[in-house]
């Protein structure tokens, strides 16, 4: 390696094994005293630690904490929206409710498959995107601002104009299809075709990833590059081997939160199609169903049920897929 | 051992592929030579052009319809450029609400959101990144994990509890909560202060600095673009929010933009599309300044080069 | 001020300078181009100036509070009707709170009764206020209806029906929706050759009208008769095809729901057809997407059922080329329904929360927009508000309206409600989802009204369990 004053990941380049790269040094000792600093400079460490996290632990005590335990109880209660009535537990009735509810079943089935497509798809256009924008070109910034200009513009407005982008007659997308002589489906009108209309739209607002992905690049080594091609690399064994590992942190980020916002997701479905899971319950996602159990059917209980095994999916995919990406992720400080 | 550049100069020393000559200070910048270079040029263009189109779509609706009569927004197909041009949308929609009043509300709302967000979520991020210490994983785990709760089921034991710390009717529960760091933003700069060398750290250390001063003159200077999205973002969801001031709101005084865009939405088949459009447009003008001043953070090699392990 | 002040030297500025006179010169060309430019014909004029907040006059004795849920003209009204009350009397003073719905929900009053703290009167759905009842939330209004002398003879029948379906009364109509006349273009009708000057009276005539209608463009539709499924949503569009054929959604008592009553499954049946007549209900192309006039308005559509509102938006804004509007009450099926079967009860009711702390005050708001004279006129003048109240003079300057005279009728003849039941949300909740299922043929229309009927009638055993 010619390069022996940077660190030098490269494609397979042995990385640690967990997901943080600096493990730390774990004290002599059982499992419980681990967590409890003994040495001078382990308490100092502690402090800071405890210093700086400080907000986040009170903002936990006093701001997110109750309302979460509280949803956790309310889940096993006959709770209703509105608070009143004698409110009774009941156990695990909602959780077994749900199980029976095929409306539930087939919104979890509606969520898997958005978030499935959605979230590498995603990724693929902001970091396709980033990189475009990371090029050194004149009036790069103002290419920057339009690439993000769909994730600014009102909700309302966007969905003005996808209504007409999507219209199966008159709409943009149909009559381009037109041009190579492809008849475009009905959209969002033809329950095949709206899941993959809302993942348009979502595509079409990727600009928040794009910005993280684009700060992201800004870390990978121009000498680097210039090094590897040098040597001889090509344009997309650069990509792979120098500025994939670099944004790797943030490849992760942006994994993890996909999945996280992806289970969740909403307010496409709630503004595109109404909130009904029209056409044909075909965009009924579990964050809708939820507002409906809530909102419209005043069963706060159950819709908190709704709510904690949506958490629990989430927590479970979340650490399946930072165990499997995290030990690929390369650290910059781990060299 | 380890040198370390002073931060600020860090970004620009930077070698670059594509230019023969820099100078430090001064952003690299492309000046095509060759005719494959200018060809290259060229081609990048018209691909962020094409690109551009796409995005541009949903701005030039609501540009020009904002100028457009009641009949031309109507009209089907779309007319993108209407052939006769009103000004009363404009004239309707600034005066339908108070908008410099709620202008400065949603910016008094935004700003200090904005500021604590960035704050906050730089300290904790760095508790969960750079300091050893045996709780950080678990404290990361536990903040990533409160994401995963759907909004809709704790809003309203949380409306409650606003409630009785009297916070109702005033602009706190918009705010302060941003100020304890704000999960999402923790993880990204979590993500950004570990791809930075553990070495830069422990030189400083050996030189006797304190964590926060490694923390505020040391790591944070190499995440500009970190913190410029992070402000960005939050400032943006602030701008935008609609349930927030919708909950916690209750005089007209304190009524910020979204809810006033809202009144343009009347019963049904009374919209006032056109100015709803023209008001629309006028407030994403504050978040495209923003957002071209975040992005100038976004230079390549602001954060890495130069650093020498 | 230049938006962007350089802040670095040398030549990366001069890129920016040299773009912001490029935009600066495509807007001095915009404006020198071919199009004039003028300042007007932005909005109606009655859309101006719009107050949809108001703060109490100061120095009364009492001050209610009163959340308004709508933007525009409609949102305006109750604003104006405040100040009318205030004037009107010396005792009580009104605070309009702007706390607009999310979607179709009234997320701001929820908040507020879990909270403990609502206002002291608010709207909801006339259908829905036996699910608010049930939650103890509401303050009951009998006392203060018998000492006003109101009762059952000075209601249309469908209004006063609807507002004693449960123990007592909880709310009090305060505009009257009557869903829906069904409006027809006479330039459609004349082009597809049909006599302009003769709506459908049957869903026979309707069938047979919109066969010569509709017209393909490959294997998408281009204009369309009606679209049966499209009338305000799915859950609407079966309540009027449902009452059309004569079928009911509850049984005489009010305590089983019988969305599988056989003419509703004849009616979902005949949608089914309808939109597999066409082509299948995912090929339709004609709904316009500006959405600031209903899709009559574009020509492209023949029949259609409208909200008072929507039609004098067409009435008023629709270009006279494309669209001519004649109304008539919604056609019935023969031999299962009636004329002018189909016409059920829509609007808004208003309400007093039981842990509000001026309930009198409340109500003496409350009649004054509800039943006086000058209340409902005013709600009538300034934005079509129509009262459920009959003696009102606003009923009679509706049936005066040349326009919308077909509204008076359609209220007076009107003998259907939606289900009135403390689960009603589900109920149209469900009806939305397995409608639509059956309209895209994942259903038989027959297993999808029985999935409903199983799913509310669950939800009513569960509610009489909780509240026995």
């Amino acid at each position: 390696m010619s390069t022996g004053t940077v660190p030098h990941p490269g494609g397979s380049a042995p990385v640690p094994t967990t997901s943080s790269p600096r493990r730390p040094r774990r004290p002599a000792g059982n499992r419980l005293t681990r967590w409890i600093p003994r040495t001078r400079s382990q308490r100092h460490t502690f402090w800071w630690g405890l210093f700086f996290t400080s907000p986040a632990l009170i903002g936990l005590v006093f701001f997110t904490g109750g309302p979460v335990i509280a949803s956790a109880v309310t889940s096993f209660t006959n709770a209703n929206l509105l608070g009143s009535g004698t409110r009774r537990w009941v156990g695990l009735e909602n959780y077994a409710t749900l199980l029976r509810d095929e409306q539930w079943w087939s919104s979890l089935f509606n969520t898997f498959f958005l978030t499935i497509v959605s979230v590498p798809l995603g990724i693929a256009v902001a970091l396709g995107l980033a990189l475009l924008l990371n090029w050194r070109v004149r009036g790069i910034g103002f290419y920057r601002v339009i690439f993000y200009i769909p994730s600014i513009v009102p909700v309302v407005a966007s969905a003005v104009v996808w209504a007409y982008v999507l219209n199966p007659q008159y709409g943009v997308l149909n009559n381009l299809l037109g041009v190579v002589g492809i008849e475009g489906p009905g959209w969002l009108s033809d329950p095949a075709w709206s899941k993959p209309a809302l993942i348009l739209f979502g595509l079409w607002g990727t600009g928040n990833l794009m910005v993280i992905l684009l700060a992201g690049l800004q870390g990978v080594p121009q000498d680097l590059l210039e090094q590897a091609s040098l040597d001889g690399a090509g344009a997309l064994q650069r990509f792979r081997n120098v500025t994939v590992p670099f944004i790797s942190p943030h490849l992760l980020f942006a994994v993890i939160t996909g999945l996280i916002a992806g289970f969740q997701y909403f307010t496409p479905a709630f503004v595109l199609t109404g909130g009904n899971g029209d056409p044909a319950g075909s965009t009924l996602v579990s964050g809708v169903y939820l507002y409906q159990s809530a909102f419209f059917n005043y069963q706060l209980g159950y819709a908190s049920a709704i709510g904690w095994v949506l958490f629990v999916i989430i927590a479970l995919v979340s650490i399946v897929a930072y165990r499997l990406m995290g030990r690929r992720v390369y650290y910059g400080g781990a060299a | 051992m380890t040198t370390i550049e002073k931060p600020a100069d860090a970004g620009r020393t930077g070698a670059e592929p594509d230019t023969a000559t820099l100078s430090p200070g001064v952003r690299p910048r492309q000046r095509p030579r060759t005719w494959p270079q200018i060809a290259e040029s060229i081609a990048k263009h018209a691909v962020l052009i094409t690109f551009s189109l796409v995005f541009l779509l949903p701005l030039l609706w609501m540009v020009t319809g904002s100028v457009k009569t009641q009949a031309d927004i109507g009209a089907f197909p779309v007319e993108w450029f209407p052939d006769t041009i009103t000004t009363g949308n404009f004239t309707y929609g600034l005066s339908a609400f108070p908008l410099g009043r709620y202008f400065l509300n949603t910016l008094l709302i935004s700003v200090p959101s904005m500021l604590g967000a960035a704050l906050s979520s730089a300290m904790v991020g760095y508790g969960v990144s750079r300091i050893r210490w045996p709780w950080r994983n678990g404290i990361f785990a536990l903040l990533i994990s409160t994401m995963m709760i759907p909004f809709y089921v704790t809003m309203v034991p949380l409306f409650i509890f606003y409630r009785s710390i009297g916070w109702t009717g005033t602009f706190l529960p918009l705010i302060v909560p941003t100020f304890f760091g704000v999960p999402f933003f923790i993880f990204l700069m979590r993500q950004f202060f570990l791809s930075i060398p553990e070495s830069l750290s422990d030189a400083a250390r050996v030189d006797g600095a304190s964590e926060l001063r490694i923390f505020a003159q040391v790591i944070l200077p190499l995440c500009k673009p970190a913190l410029a999205a992070v402000m960005l973002f939050q400032f943006l969801a602030s701008w935008s929010d609609l349930l927030g001031p919708l909950l916690y709101l209750t005089k007209s005084s304190q009524y910020t933009l979204s809810l006033g865009l809202t009144f343009f939405q009347g019963a049904q088949g009374e919209s006032a599309t056109g100015p709803l459009m023209a008001v629309s447009t006028i407030i994403l003008i504050p978040v495209i300044v923003l957002f071209f001043f975040a992005q100038k953070t976004f230079i390549q090699g602001i954060t890495m080069s130069g650093i020498k392990d | 001020m230049s938006p962007f002040p350089p802040t670095r030297p040398s030549s990366h500025s001069i890129s920016r300078r040299r773009a912001l006179a490029a935009l600066a010169t495509g807007a001095a060309a915009l404006s020198t181009s071919a199009c004039t430019v003028i300042d007007d014909g932005a909005v109606a004029p009655d859309q101006m100036d719009l107050e949809l907040h108001k703060e109490p006059a100061p120095g009364r004795q009492n001050t209610i509070e009163l959340f308004n849920i709508w933007g525009g003209r409609t949102g305006n009204a109750w604003v104006q009707l405040a100040e009318v009350y205030e004037a009107s009397q010396s005792h009580t003073a009104v605070r309009v709170t702007y706390a607009p719905m999310s979607g179709n929900t009234q997320i701001r009053l929820q908040t507020a009764i879990a909270a403990g703290t609502p206002p002291d009167l608010a709207f909801c759905t006339p259908d829905e206020y036996p699910q608010l009842a049930g939650f103890g939330v509401i303050a009951t209004l009998d006392r203060y209806m018998s000492e006003a002398g109101l009762a059952g003879d000075q209601y249309p029948a469908a209004v006063w029906d609807q507002m004693t379906k449960t123990d007592a009364i909880y709310a009090h109509p305060v505009l009257v929706d009557v869903n829906f006349p069904l409006f027809w273009n006479k330039k459609v009708f004349a082009d597809a050759g049909l006599d302009p000057d003769v709506p459908p009276a049957t869903i026979d005539d309707l069938d047979r009208m919109s066969d010569a209608i509709l017209t393909k463009g490959g294997s998408q539709i281009t204009r369309i008769g009606t679209v049966p499924w499209d009338y305000y949503g799915f859950s609407n569009s079966m309540y009027t095809c449902g009452f059309a054929f004569g079928g009911t959604f509850m049984s005489e008592d009010n305590e089983v729901a019988t969305p599988d009553h056989p003419h509703l499954v004849e009616a979902l049946t005949w949608m089914c057809d309808y939109a597999e007549r066409v082509g299948g209900a995912s090929r339709l192309a004609i709904t316009s997407p500006s959405q600031t006039l209903p899709t009559i308005a574009s020509g492209n559509l023949g029949l259609a059922p409208m909200t008072t509102a929507d039609a004098q938006n067409v009435f008023l804004n629709g270009d006279p080329e494309t669209v001519d509007l004649g109304a008539a009450l919604f056609p019935y099926a023969e031999g299962l329904g009636e004329p002018g079967s189909a016409t059920w009860l829509g609007g808004y009711d208003l309400f007093i929360p039981e842990e509000s702390t001026q309930h009198d005050a409340a109500w003496d708001f409350l009649q004054f927009a509800t039943v006086s004279d000058e209340g409902t006129m005013t709600n009538y003048e300034s934005s079509t508000l129509v009262p459920g109240y009959s003696p009102s003079p606003a009923l009679e300057a509706l049936a005066e309206d040349p326009r919308l005279s077909i509204y008076h009728e359609a209220l007076i003849t009107c003998r259907n409600i939606r289900p009135t039941i403390p689960v009603s949300g589900l109920y149209t909740t469900s009806l939305d989802t397995n409608v639509s299922a059956a309209i895209y043929g994942q259903l038989s229309p027959e297993a999808a009204l029985t999935k409903v009927a199983d799913q509310v009638n669950a939800a009513m055993d569960a509610y009489r369990q909780e509240n026995a």
